[in-house]
């Protein structure tokens, strides 16, 4: 999976200023039911929207509209929503959220290495929707390099990537280097899902995709250091078949 | 250890084959026991009925297959209390002959059987034409045998006892069952006690062999069979003890690296020379080759000839030797040129005395030219060979046996040149032209009569000359001694002619004969190479092989349940009886040849060769030959092999294609389903997702009042129901893909932990008023399965649990290793199950009886689970837990070794 390292959302706020102060969210589904219920609960939540059918519909209304965001269905008529991501990829960073349906693993992954942000999985609830939306939005706006803030801090844990601590509650918690490694590389990235082969080439190396359990061990053990309940993480998701997600929030 | 006492790779290889066909034998196929005597009457039944009293005692399974029932009282007295199976009754020519029952003992399949007289020949319309065929069969099928043998019925000492004793015995048993016979009992008695019980009538005497054994029962003979039998023992026993000392290398290196060759002809006493070389070999642990080489004397062979070469091949084969044929004018140097090809050490041949030194031909033997030539190999020159080698076969015997036809022929030329000569003669032509028109007449003769006439035909002219042109006429005497130059040089080119022209036609003969072969092969395999049904093809491949061989040949191929069903492209009557059936089904099981001209049902009328490929039987073919009782000569058995493989791989080769086209049919229609499914999935998924976000958003603005509690609800229900829906759709669609086996099952390593975790996220909104323990057991090894799949496993068995049991009841999860994998069990409070549906329960659409109904579920949940389960090759069961409620348990196996993850280390 490509990241992308966030650039400012400063032009496309401003282009937004010029018509409303609302976030721009464009919409590529081709179902009409779920585009609608999509725009009324937006557009409940304050949020403007475009909506588009077809894949080359999207790119066109991305380039003209610059939205803040993109809620994009993989199953289009026209063409596999991928293509939208990689054709978007190649001049704006703005987030992608993908919807799909369960069982659609393979291509969840697919779009998360073209370079989608996140995804949801239909049947999804609006709560959830917003969710990710928001927080969707509150990466894209964070400054990126050398401002950004090393300390972090979700449920009962807490610590700094800069210092390399981390705390549970208010006791220090030894990691091993690989796990700390693991644990900053999801807080870098917290509420994003992070791919299973991303977060073994980022940490272990290149030469390691032929070990996939790695990640999986060291999750766990993450999750016995750092969880109330490891066997009901809060926090250290498994987002089963892709990979990881931190919830910072609960 | 130095170097000279390690063993070769060659030595341990030995030792690993000898173990491992040990190890065959201990696992799959029965072991023979043989109790081994020099004469009847020394105790070999009573010996091996007491061993199987002795077994019985043990508690062992021992029954009597077929014992003689002539035995002594003392010995009939042992049969008592042992099992016997019924004997084969056979009529045969008016009375009626007992036999082993094959077929009942390998259905009654006991562990140990007793087969008496291993050597015995079977009555015609057996299975098997010798008693030690059947013993065969018996071991492979796994039984244990316990039989008796004379030393004079093995086949490599069966000439030398033949000389010792004076009696020829005809039943003989191969080399080879006694090498693989498990163990050997030598009974011994001495020769003065044995005498003393033939005196006392102790020694059953068949009526119509008395005379044979009285002269076989003599003192001397005794002692000279009795040091035989001990010799072979003895021997045996060095065999054990060499092939243990090889292992232990404790001694000086054993000879390797030793091949023998034999050279085989047409000869009777050739066999004699192939038995040399047997136990030759045998005593220095070498293999051997039995080589004949067809040389241009060949083309005046009876008959006869061809079977005993047959024959005398067919002995060394059974005797364990390779069989090479090879063709060449040079027998020597063809012989020499493949020994050395073959690192051949030594080379043994017959004695071939009596034709050294003919003026007219070479002057050196077969036996002279391979002392001369034979380089650094050993000739080992056998005694004893009263005819000579076939190939320096003098041709006036063989040519006794051309037809008087061509003698008519061979008289007609010499009159006709006679004729012509007078009428020269009388034109008043010089006696030279004279001469060239009979030496005409002798080239003519030798051309199309053969050597012997020609010969006869130059002496002829010689006379006949001499007499009508030659003063003084009509006289044999000559008086001018020029015309004894003539004669002379007449004689010499008549017999040069007849040489060279009998070569030449024989060359041309061979020659011919490899062309229709390869004419007819190019031509078979030119037709298999055409795709076609199997069925077409194989049809005319029949009527290829039919006219090829001028016989009736039909295919056999084996259907699903690997019985034969004949191919009938043509009329063959043979094909119809139930016994060629059965003789075609034999050959399918035993992957051997059989039927006429073989040892193994040899009534039949066709020979029956199996079509086979490395790792399949692929069906069988019959031949009968059109003329009846011909046999197949060895060259068109030959033939028929190379065809059979030709044709075996055809069959392969259709069967997979017919099976790929399958592949593709079924992966064509698999895309179809696949596609259809995802349009339905997609039809339902989509309304589903609109109601259940729709329902949610009016639902979210609750808390902004603008709707009222009572309608929360309504829309809390429609949320959760339409969640249902969707988690139902999904469970129909994994039912249907499960069941179409389609599905690939992604196995990775992953911690249990993990798998629970994201299923108990997943149900989150559901498990809000249940305790949920789990207990992993500390150190548990990774799981080695799908994720998503054995996530769904969990959610449904969770799912399960909740609808099943009382609110706020707890559900708890445990997973432990077993053998071999991991356990995982879900268990509840709940109303368990009733008794008797502890299976029912994973079947479709299965929810349970009784008291459950009222429950809401498809019933799909623990199918899919079973399903699942299955595809991980694990198990799956659901029991009543003590104290009320249900456990479901299932098992996942690892497909590889578990990976090991390095402890890190922390700097």
């Amino acid at each position: 999976m490509r990241l992308h390292r966030r650039r400012s959302r400063q032009r496309l706020t401003n282009n937004d200023m010029a018509n409303s102060s609302a976030p721009l969210i464009a919409i590529i589904e081709d179902e009409a039911p779920i585009q609608k219920f999509l725009q009324a609960s937006l557009h409940v939540e304050g949020f403007r929207v475009v909506q588009a059918t077809t894949a080359n519909e999207g790119v066109r209304l991305i380039t003209q509209e610059h939205p803040a965001i993109v809620l994009l269905d993989l199953g289009l008529p026209d063409a596999d929503g991928i293509s939208v991501i990689t054709s978007v990829r190649g001049w704006s960073s703005l987030p992608i959220i993908v919807l799909s349906a369960r069982g659609e693993e393979k291509s969840k992954i697919e779009a998360l290495d073209a370079g989608a942000d996140d995804y949801l999985t239909k049947p999804f609830g609006v709560g959830e929707l917003l969710a990710r939306i928001r927080s969707a939005l509150r990466r894209a706006a964070r400054p990126s390099g050398d401002g950004e803030d090393h300390t972090f801090r979700f449920g009962h844990v807490h610590g700094d990537l800069a210092a390399r601590q981390v705390f549970v509650e208010e006791s220090e918690v030894k990691l091993t280097k690989l796990e700390f490694d693991l644990l900053a590389l999801l807080v870098r990235n917290r509420d994003r899902v992070l791919t299973h082969q991303y977060l073994l080439r980022e940490v272990w190396g290149p030469g390691s995709a032929n070990e996939p359990h790695y990640v999986r061990v060291f999750m766990a053990n993450l999750r016995k250091k750092l969880e109330k309940n490891p066997s009901r993480p809060e926090h250290l998701l498994t987002e089963q078949g892709i990979g990881y997600r931190l919830r910072t929030t609960t | 250890m130095s170097d000279q006492e390690r063993p070769t790779p060659e030595q341990m290889l030995a030792r690993i084959r000898s173990e491992s066909t040990e190890a065959a034998s201990a696992s799959s196929e029965g072991k023979l026991r043989l109790f081994f005597g020099y004469a009847a009457g020394v105790g070999k039944t009573y010996a091996m009925l007491q061993a199987a009293q002795a077994m019985k005692r043990d508690g062992r399974e021992v029954v009597i297959g077929y014992v003689e029932p002539h035995a002594r009282p003392e010995t009939q007295a042992l049969t008592e209390g042992l099992e016997e199976l019924p004997r084969l009754e056979v009529s045969y020519r008016g009375s009626v002959l007992h036999e082993l029952d094959l077929d009942a003992t390998l259905a009654r399949k006991p562990e140990f059987v007793l087969v008496d007289e291993l050597a015995h020949t079977n009555a015609p319309g057996c299975r098997h034409a010798k008693r030690w065929q059947d013993v065969e069969e018996l071991l492979a099928a796994g039984i244990n045998v316990l039989s008796t043998l004379n030393v004079q019925h093995v086949e490599s000492l069966n000439d030398v006892i033949a000389e010792i004793s004076g009696v020829q015995v005809r039943e003989t048993v191969p080399d080879s069952i006694l090498e693989r016979a498990d163990e050997v009992t030598l009974i011994d008695v001495s020769p003065d006690d044995l005498l003393e019980r033939l005196r006392q009538g102790k020694i059953y005497v068949p009526k119509q062999a008395a005379f044979a054994l009285e002269k076989f029962f003599r003192k001397n003979n005794l002692v000279a069979l009795r040091e035989m039998a001990l010799r072979h023992a003895a021997d045996r026993v060095h065999d054990d003890v060499e092939v243990a000392r090889l292992g232990s290398a404790s001694n000086r290196p054993w000879p390797t690296n030793e091949r023998l060759l034999v050279c085989v002809g047409p000869s009777p006493t050739s066999a004699k020379v192939v038995r040399a070389a047997k136990r030759l070999a045998d005593r220095i642990h070498a293999p051997w080759i039995a080589l004949h080489i067809e040389s241009a004397s060949a083309a005046q062979w009876t008959d006869t000839d061809r079977l005993q070469l047959h024959r005398n091949l067919k002995l060394a084969e059974s005797l364990g030797g390779e069989i090479v044929q090879a063709s060449g004018d040079d027998v020597s140097q063809e012989l020499l040129a493949y020994a050395s090809s073959r690192n051949v050490t030594k080379i043994v041949v017959g004695k071939t005395g009596e034709q050294t030194n003919r003026w007219w031909r070479r002057p050196n033997s077969l036996v002279d030219r391979l002392l001369r030539d034979s380089g650094n190999m050993d000739v080992v020159v056998v005694r004893g060979v009263d005819e000579p080698h076939p190939d320096s076969a003098s041709w006036y015997s063989r040519s006794s046996n051309l037809p008087p036809l061509r003698w008519l022929e061979a008289t007609i030329y010499t009159v006709a040149a006679t004729l012509i000569t007078l009428l020269m003669n009388r034109a008043g032509f010089s006696e030279a032209n004279l001469v060239m028109v009979y030496l005409l007449a002798v080239v003519a003769t030798a051309s199309r009569c053969g050597s012997l006439p020609s010969f006869a035909a130059s002496v002829a002219s010689v006379l006949i000359f001499d007499l009508l042109f030659t003063q003084p006429y009509y006289r044999v005497t000559v008086y001018d001694s020029q015309y004894l130059v003539t004669f002379g040089v007449m004689l010499i080119v008549g017999l040069l002619a007849s040489t060279l022209t009998s070569r030449v036609r024989y060359q041309t003969d061979a020659a011919r004969r490899n062309e229709r072969r390869a004419e007819a092969l190019y031509r078979l395999s030119r037709r298999l190479a055409k795709t076609a049904k199997t069925a077409d093809l194989l049809r005319e491949t029949e009527q290829i092989i039919s006219e090829v061989f001028d016989a009736h040949a039909v295919i056999y191929l084996p259907n699903d349940e690997r019985k034969v069903r004949p191919i009938l492209g043509h009329v063959a009557s043979f094909a119809a009886s139930a016994k060629e059936f059965a003789t075609a089904q034999w050959v399918l099981d035993h992957n051997e040849p059989a039927g006429a001209g073989t040892n193994t049902l040899p009534s039949s009328e066709a020979i029956y060769i199996p079509l086979s490929t490395p790792d399949n039987v692929a069906g069988v073919m019959a031949i009968q030959p059109a003329k009846s009782n011909t046999q197949l000569s060895i060259d068109a058995r030959q033939l028929l092999e190379t065809y059979a493989t030709q044709i075996a791989f055809a069959i392969e080769r259709n069967n997979l294609s017919e099976r790929s086209q399958r592949a593709e049919l079924e992966s064509e229609a698999e895309k179809l389903r696949s596609s259809l499914l995802s349009a339905v999935s997609h039809d339902l998924r989509t309304p589903l997702a609109a109601i259940a976000g729709a329902a949610s958003s009016l639902d979210a603005n609750v808390n902004k009042e603008s709707i009222d509690p009572a309608s929360h609800d309504l829309l809390e229900t429609i949320v959760d129901e339409s969640q249902r829906l969707a988690r139902l759709v999904e469970n129909l669609l994994h039912m249907t893909r499960l069941s179409s086996g389609k599905v690939q099952i992604n196995r990775q390593w992953q911690p249990v932990e993990e798998v629970v975790g994201s299923a108990l996220h997943r149900l989150d909104h559901v498990l809000t008023d249940r305790e949920v323990k789990v207990q992993i057991e500390g150190d548990l090894p990774l799981v080695n399965g799908d994720d998503i799949l054995l996530e769904t496993i969990l959610v449904n068995l969770i799912d399960n649990a909740l609808k099943y049991s009382p609110n706020h009841s707890p559900i708890e999860i445990q997973s432990e290793r077993v053998s071999g994998g991991i356990a995982i069990q879900v268990a509840d409070r709940g109303c368990g199950i009733l008794p008797g549906d502890e299976e029912k329960i994973f079947e479709k659409f299965n929810r349970g009886s009784g008291k459950n109904t009222d429950r809401r579920g498809t019933g799909l949940g623990l199918a899919i689970c079973d399903a699942i389960v299955r595809a991980h090759k694990g198990t799956i069961t659901a029991n009543n837990r003590p104290g009320g409620g249900t456990i479901v348990r299932f098992t996942i196996p690892n497909e590889t070794t578990p990976p090991q993850i390095a402890p890190e280390i922390d700097e």
